[in-house]
């Protein structure tokens, strides 16, 4: 997917005057957070699920390669075959490779974000393949050449009305069901993509999860698609970033305790399907080829860091639901696959810190998102991780970065920042007037555009701390010149 | 280290005001000062700057450890340090120790894990070691809380401040819907996004202005003045203070961004 | 050097290690202990049972109650006139569907995979899970996995014995029965998406309505 992290603030200034989005966002906000709550609640061993959950991704991340080779070993045993990517383009390379040798035409598509990741779905038009997206959010986006803009309901920023629009473009006339009725809408996208599902050669999905125990990939959807997409076609592959593996089916099992939970407030999806191997000799039906692309783009690098923990993400989307920001701004200001508090920390990783500066900053560090975090990952000390990237990297603007060594500098002065102060306050007393608040402040037009400023009272608490000045107790005799 | 004596018997609290209370509302700093006075402290106010968060927030760990070896030195000789802000002392409490490695500053570590130990925030430090004693203290009207985030999700603080203002004669206690939320302060992330801190502030506002109190009250002045700010740029009715003053009987002043002394 | 030895490679250099002795992963992979088990998947069988038949329900599927398999013919053919499709079924060879008597209740059955243009499938279940209300159903020579996804009303047999509590006890039968064959189902209720607008909607792309014939 192209690469606009670096319009994030226009993207986000579009963003809040765009009301159609606006409406669309109350939905996360209304909705995600709710549910989440009562889902969790309906789980009194919640924290302790929730602990164990954490140490598990951390054991197995501390020993991924030994658990990669392990997940391999039996992927092949039961049958199927394992790539590996260094990046995204050995990814997509491998992934049209499977295609050709496969004689594919039609491909279908489970969701899956690390295939936005890699760029898939182009590489694979200019191979002369015809990708189809199968989950509805992200069908609709396909019709339209639109981006996701949330990582579990990619299609959460449009409205109905440009969704039957699209259908309207773009669906075989006989096909339309001519209102835009969200029952009809659905059953017209059944009815259409049923047609690809049937005539695909290869079926594409990603994986929730990679059990190395038994080489099993997991996918979890509510909609049945990923299904359809890997038990039809003649050739089923999965594609997964390496940080996916989990040891165990009963590790698994505590995992999907806490994603569906987390992610829709369900307390399971409707459909939680485990893959291993292709069909077997007997078998009626399922795929005659199974492949795991195995990814890491960028993954191992954030082993033996700081970053560490976010490999832990099982992409269950709660710190965007939580987001104040991401709920104001939606996901596509993120400018690439990954929106929110998890997107802040990955996409530096993957994209650069000096094109995606803006994503770990924009953040007011409220701290929900680690809240809520099914794997206690520490999204708020990441961002500052980042921050810290960026400052040692010479990357903030030069003005922020002026004014914040001017304060430092100051800051380690006490005695000139006292006198500062002293001076600040007074300055701002006047300004205040009459009022006691400051409408316009040049230098502080950031904050003057959208607020007033309370003026201090004219004297510092240091300077009235050091002459001795208390203020009287309720009740005794007021000094001059004080309101009563 | 000074031999100290027993703090149980009359604690050495060194006040740490921060930076926005000493320029912008010295009257929180008074009041801190007095409710701790009145729980049986000894106040004294090191000499103090900033508790270094702008850097640290900013990526700036070098300057962000200069300032804490400040004031893990200035306060060396405290029982306590009490601070009228949850995000500050969220930075001394749980921050200040990382700055230094245990490995290769094993000193700076312990002392800043040693000052990070004896750190409160004021309201907490209130409704726990040292309980307030809140005598005669009245204020009428209806009041909201906003829970400024640092100090909810780093520290804890949630409980405490209802607790206490519900002690309070002729006070009723109204929750906003979404007291939990981000007002849109975030130190400097309403000066970079401005756009976007002012839809999270005025959202924030609204909904303070729907629960029906007069006052919003909160234990941290970067949130109080974001918050007043917007809500006299739209007109609200509602006004600000700091959770502090009305703990102490301090109102006589005006509230946050309108006119009048100190 | 491979892709391979190169992601491993530095998968190790990050860790500060060379490759590790594979008994790190070997104990935890040989016992594959369970984690902290909800409250809500542990009872006695007829708690778990009822359980199961709520939960099933909250998710949207439908429960009928059967005292024996022989019950399952006249119930889809029930089923097949309340849709207002033919009386025509497919169902799994699975030689526990063998039982009914299908053509008694009026019903043109082909016992096969399914296929795009069926309407009605009939399977039957490997056990299923009481803390959610989730069937488990494993693929093999006998059990189609097409049935489960092609038609718009899935049936599914249970026996009232095979609910377990929990996931883990699940994976104990599954694991009973060998090594992991291509697909093994969770299915908990019909098919539906919330992607137009964040309005639920049943039958997306699986099935609309989903039976569980709880025998």
């Amino acid at each position: 997917m192209d690469i606009l992290t670096q319009r994030f603030k226009s993207g986000a200034r579009e963003a809040l005057v765009d009301a159609r989005l606006q409406k669309a966002l109350e939905n996360i906000q209304r909705g995600f957070p709710g549910k989440r709550a009562k889902a969790v609640a309906g789980l009194p061993e919640w924290e302790r699920v929730r602990d164990h959950g954490t140490a598990i991704r951390d054991h197995a991340i501390a020993h991924l390669d030994t658990y990669l080779e392990c997940f391999e070993q039996q992927v092949v045993r039961s049958g199927g075959q394992v790539h590996w990517a260094r990046d995204a383009a050995e990814a997509r390379t491998a992934i049209a490779g499977i295609c050709r040798a496969a004689g594919a035409k039609t491909v279908t598509k489970g969701k899956s974000m690390v295939t936005e990741e890699i760029g898939l779905n182009d590489f694979l038009v200019e191979q002369g393949f015809t990708p189809v997206e199968t989950d509805l959010g992200e069908y609709i986006l396909q019709l339209r050449g639109d981006r996701p803009s949330h990582i579990i309901a990619p299609a959460i920023h449009l409205r109905r009305d440009q969704i039957f629009e699209a259908f309207q473009r773009h669906h075989d006339p006989a096909m339309h069901a001519n209102s835009d009725g969200h029952a009809e809408l659905q059953a017209e996208a059944r009815r259409v993509l049923r047609k690809r599902f049937v005539e695909a050669d290869v079926g594409i999905t990603g994986a929730n999860f990679c059990i190395a125990e038994t080489g099993t990939t997991v996918i979890v959807t509510n909609e049945g698609n990923g299904d359809l997409t890997q038990c039809l076609p003649r050739v089923h592959v999965a594609v997964a970033g390496i940080d996916k593996i989990v040891p165990t089916l009963e590790d698994t099992s505590t995992l999907l305790r806490l994603l569906a939970r987390s992610a829709t407030g369900q307390d399971i999806t409707v459909y939680t399907t485990f893959s291993t191997g292709p069909r077997r000799a007997e078998d009626p039906d399922g795929p005659e080829e199974f492949h795991v692309v195995l990814i890491d783009n960028g993954r191992s690098d954030m082993l033996g860091g700081e970053l560490q923990s976010m490999l832990r993400c099982i992409r269950c989307g709660a710190c965007m639901n939580h987001c104040p920001v991401y709920g104001a701004i939606g996901g596509h200001a993120y400018g690439w696959v990954y929106p929110g508090p998890m997107g802040a920390v990955l996409t530096p990783q993957m994209v650069g810190i000096e094109r995606s500066a803006n994503l770990p900053n924009a953040s007011t560090f409220c701290g929900r998102c680690a809240e809520v975090c099914p794997v206690q990952i520490p999204l708020p000390d990441l961002m500052r991780y980042w921050r810290e990237q960026e400052y040692e990297g010479g990357y903030q603007p030069r003005v922020a970065r002026w004014g914040l060594a001017g304060w430092a500098w100051v800051a380690r002065r006490p005695a000139i920042y006292h006198r500062l102060a002293r001076l600040g306050a007074r300055v701002l007393a006047v300004l205040g007037g009459r009022t006691g608040r400051v409408r316009r402040l040049p230098l502080a037009g950031g904050w003057t555009a959208g607020r007033d400023l309370p003026a201090p009272a004219g004297r510092t608490f240091t300077d009235q701390w050091r002459a001795g000045t208390r203020p009287p107790r309720a009740g005794a005799a007021r000094p001059r010149g004080t309101r009563s | 280290m000074s031999t100290r004596k027993e703090p149980a018997a009359r604690p050495r609290v060194g006040l740490f005001v921060t930076c926005l209370v000493d320029l912008f509302r010295p009257s929180v700093g008074f009041a801190a000062a007095r409710l701790l006075e009145d729980a049986g402290c000894e106040v004294v106010v090191p000499e103090q700057t900033c508790c270094g968060q702008p850097a640290y927030n900013s990526g700036d760990r070098a300057d962000t450890r200069a300032i804490a070896v400040q004031v893990i030195d200035a306060f060396a000789g405290c029982d306590y340090v009490v601070v009228p802000s949850g995000s500050c002392a969220g930075t001394i409490r749980r921050h200040y120790p990382r700055l230094f490695s245990p490995e290769h500053e094993p000193e700076r570590h312990a002392a800043a894990e040693a000052l990070a130990g004896r750190t409160r925030e004021l309201v907490e430090f209130l409704a726990g070691e040292r309980p307030a004693t809140l005598a005669g203290v009245r204020f009428d009207g209806m009041v909201t809380y906003h829970d400024s985030c640092t100090g909810l999700r780093e520290l804890g603080i949630k409980d405490q401040p209802r607790r206490l203002l519900r002690r309070i004669e002729g006070l009723t206690l109204s929750e906003s819907e979404g007291c939990e939320e981000c007002c849109g302060f975030g130190g400097t992330f309403c000066v970079k996004y401005p756009e976007v801190s002012t839809r999270m502030v005025s959202d924030k506002c609204r909904k303070l202005d729907a629960s029906g109190a007069d006052t919003v009250l909160a234990g941290d002045l970067g949130c109080l003045l974001n918050i007043a700010g917007r809500l006299s740029r739209e007109g609200y009715r509602v006004r600000a203070r700091h959770v502090a003053e009305v703990l102490a009987g301090m109102t006589d002043a005006p509230p946050i961004g309108e006119a009048g002394g100190d | 050097m491979s892709s391979r030895d190169h992601v491993l490679g530095n998968i190790r250099t990050r860790l500060g290690r060379g490759a590790e002795d594979p008994a790190h992963a070997d104990a935890r992979l040989r016992e594959h202990p369970a984690g902290p088990l909800p409250a809500r998947a542990v009872g006695a069988p007829d708690e778990l049972r009822a359980r199961f038949v709520e939960m099933a329900r909250a998710a949207s599927g439908e429960v009928e109650m059967l005292a024996d398999v022989g019950e399952l013919a006249p119930l889809v053919a029930r089923l097949c006139a309340g849709h207002g499709v033919a009386a025509h079924a497919t169902v799994s060879p699975d030689t526990r569907l063998d039982a009914p008597d299908w053509a008694a209740a009026g019903l043109e059955v082909e016992r096969r995979a399914g296929r795009p243009e069926d309407r009605v499938c009939v399977s039957h279940a490997l056990c299923g899970v009481a803390e959610t209300g989730t069937l488990v159903l494993a693929s093999g020579p006998d059990s189609p996995v097409t049935l489960n996804f092609l038609p718009e009303l899935h049936v599914v047999a249970l026996g009232a014995g095979q609910v377990l509590g929990s996931y883990e006890e699940a994976w104990q039968v599954v694991r009973a029965h060998g090594a992991l064959p291509r697909t093994v189902n969770w299915i908990t209720g019909p098919s539906r998406s919330a992607d137009i607008e964040q309005t639920l909607q049943l039958g997306a792309h699986g099935p609309v309505r989903l039976v569980i014939a709880l025998i």
